[in-house]
């Protein structure tokens, strides 16, 4: 069974983020809210590096551990999905998450911040597959369709890779190899236990 | 925790620079960097820990690339508070229930007389349950952030037990507001009966009276032991309402690291102060004979306050204030 | 006990009023996350 996860090769990103607005799109996600988004360190200096991040859809996932009503699941391809219907927009997710991917409609935490939203890897929800309720709450379920997620379709530079983490890792391995440096898959030793992947 | 992050960061960097010696001799050994590809130690000791940077999004924490600090915070929540806290409470519970069959409940040894005084005002009832209901709702739901997915999910299934906790999340925001109230107005009416003085010394070295029977010593309005219950209530209140107000707005006034900080000491605070009050209620209820009356009706009998409030009764008494049968 | 019931009226009416005036002033994502020109009027 494949193990999605998502590789963000920062020697190529550019910072266009077509990511950014594919994921937007696809998913129909409302104003304010970004499932993902293109963070530049070092911006203008010497060694500046564009990440694209979402979700790392993780091994031992932070979320999923402190959510007070356990809305959290994992799909058999490592995705880590949440229940709009059981979310009570605490916001405990977002204190948890190494990488701030839980993202909510209200700023205020009066009684609730509104139904959590994070990347799903394009995956869905709860709901049966490719339905208009699942679409409605969750975005796009491209998983299902046998498709990979938009945002790393879209990547102008093939900096953003999804898929199979074995795969994926691979593909960076051989790219690294082949151009004599790399400086690693960003969130790797955080995200997955494993780490190193391939 | 600092201590803890401090020895995070160290391991990170040993790592880092471990793997760092390893490319080394590989470099020598192949052309290519054989480093191993897909961990980002190397990565993250580039960046020297800037692990913040620009977006193009007006949402300031969208810059923020990665906050360590969570994972110790998921262990620490998890970990610790969640076990330490919940028994706690269990040995509060227990202990309680062990008193109570050892000493049974403290009765008014020289019978009741049947003729009642005054205790409570209405105001001062009024005040008194305007925050124990508020306070019995928070503390409920607020256990039930903690505690409630592994107890009660278990029970009632998934649907139903979010509805709950989303109501208690509900209640629990908004009853803050009465519990803040209440508390102020407690202060405003009861502080000046809570200072400490050379009674009350002499009260807790008898053991405030309620270890062994025919001890009772002197007590004015309050005594030792609701003297310290005061204190506690306004110092527990005030930590719980910073504390929750910075969690209802937030980064309003704190960073990640203060949130994440808010958190922790309200969960603790909360286990403490109802641990507390669990105390507070067996004592007013079942504990002694004769002591609800002083919150419910507002009237106790005149042996009760004799035996627990001596210079208290003598004063009332002196002024006329007495009942008859009521 | 009239004391209890007037208690509790008043603790809930206290938190139905609060929650009025909260909801009035949570501000939504849409409003705080987006800047004025960015947000187009179809949605």
């Amino acid at each position: 069974m494949a193990r999605m996860k998502f590789l963000l090769d920062s020697d190529r990103c550019i910072e266009c983020n077509a990511c950014v607005t594919a994921c937007k799109n696809e998913n129909e996600v409302p104003w304010g809210i970004n499932r993902r988004r293109v963070v530049t360190l070092n911006d203008g200096a010497k060694g500046e590096k564009s990440i694209s991040m979402a979700c790392m859809h993780c091994e031992d996932a932070p979320c999923m551990a402190v959510c007070p009503v356990d809305c959290f699941y994992r799909t058999d391809d490592g995705v880590v999905l949440h229940s709009k219907d059981l979310c009570i927009g605490c916001g405990y997710c977002f204190y948890a998450c190494p990488f701030g991917a839980p993202q909510y409609p209200q700023v205020g935490n009066f009684g609730s911040r509104g139904k959590m939203d994070k990347c799903t890897f394009c995956s869905g929800g709860p709901e049966d597959d490719n339905t208009k309720a699942e679409y409605d709450k969750y975005g796009a379920n491209r998983l299902a369709e046998g498709k990979l997620p938009l945002c790393a379709e879209f990547c102008s530079t093939r900096s953003l890779l999804a898929g199979d983490g074995d795969v994926i890792a691979q593909i960076y391995k051989d790219r690294v190899a082949r151009r004599g440096y790399g400086s690693g898959a960003w969130g790797w030793s955080t995200a997955y236990k494993g780490g190193t992947g391939a | 925790m600092l201590t803890f992050e401090t020895g995070l960061r160290i391991l990170r960097r040993a790592a880092a620079a471990l793997l760092l010696g390893v490319v080394v001799a590989f470099a020598n050994l192949t052309p290519a960097a054989a480093q191993q590809p897909a961990n980002d130690a190397a990565l993250m000791e580039a960046l020297k820990g800037t692990l913040s940077g620009r977006v193009s999004i007006p949402d300031e924490k969208s810059g923020l690339l990665q906050q360590p600090r969570g994972r110790e915070w998921r262990e620490m929540r998890e970990g610790p508070v969640k076990s330490f806290g919940g028994w706690l409470l269990v040995a509060v519970v227990v202990g309680l229930c062990a008193f109570f069959a050892w000493r049974g409940r403290v009765r008014v040894e020289g019978g009741l007389s049947g003729r009642t005084i005054e205790r409570f005002s209405p105001t001062e009832r009024f005040t008194h349950w305007l925050t124990a209901v508020s306070f019995i709702v928070l503390g409920l739901s607020g256990l039930n952030m903690s505690f409630g997915r592994r107890l009660i999910l278990p029970l009632i299934g998934p649907d139903a037990f979010a509805g709950l906790t989303e109501i208690g999340k509900w209640s629990h925001d908004y009853l803050s507001f009465a519990f803040v109230l209440g508390v102020f107005l407690m202060a405003v009416i009861w502080l000046r009966h809570n200072f400490f003085n050379a009674l009350d010394a002499q009260w807790f070295k008898d053991g405030g009276g309620i270890l062994k029977k025919g001890v009772h010593p002197p007590s004015s309005k309050f005594n030792a032991g609701q003297k310290i219950l005061f204190w506690a209530v306004m110092l527990g209140a005030l930590v719980q309402a910073v504390s929750g107000y910075m969690l209802m707005f937030p980064f309003y006034f704190a960073d990640m690291a203060g949130m994440q900080l808010s958190l922790l000491v309200h969960a603790v605070s909360g286990i403490l102060f109802v641990a507390l009050i669990l105390a507070h209620i067996y004592i007013g209820t079942l504990g002694m004979e004769g002591a609800f009356d002083a919150m419910g009706t507002g009237q106790v009998d005149v042996n009760w306050a004799r035996e627990h409030h001596s210079l208290w009764a003598k004063e009332e008494l002196g002024g006329a204030r007495a009942h008859g049968d009521d | 006990m009239k004391a209890f019931w007037t208690g509790t009226v008043a603790a809930i009416v206290i938190a139905i009023v609060a929650g009025f005036i909260l909801k009035a002033e949570n501000e939504s994502a849409k409003a705080a996350f987006t800047t004025s020109s960015a947000r187009v009027s179809s949605n």
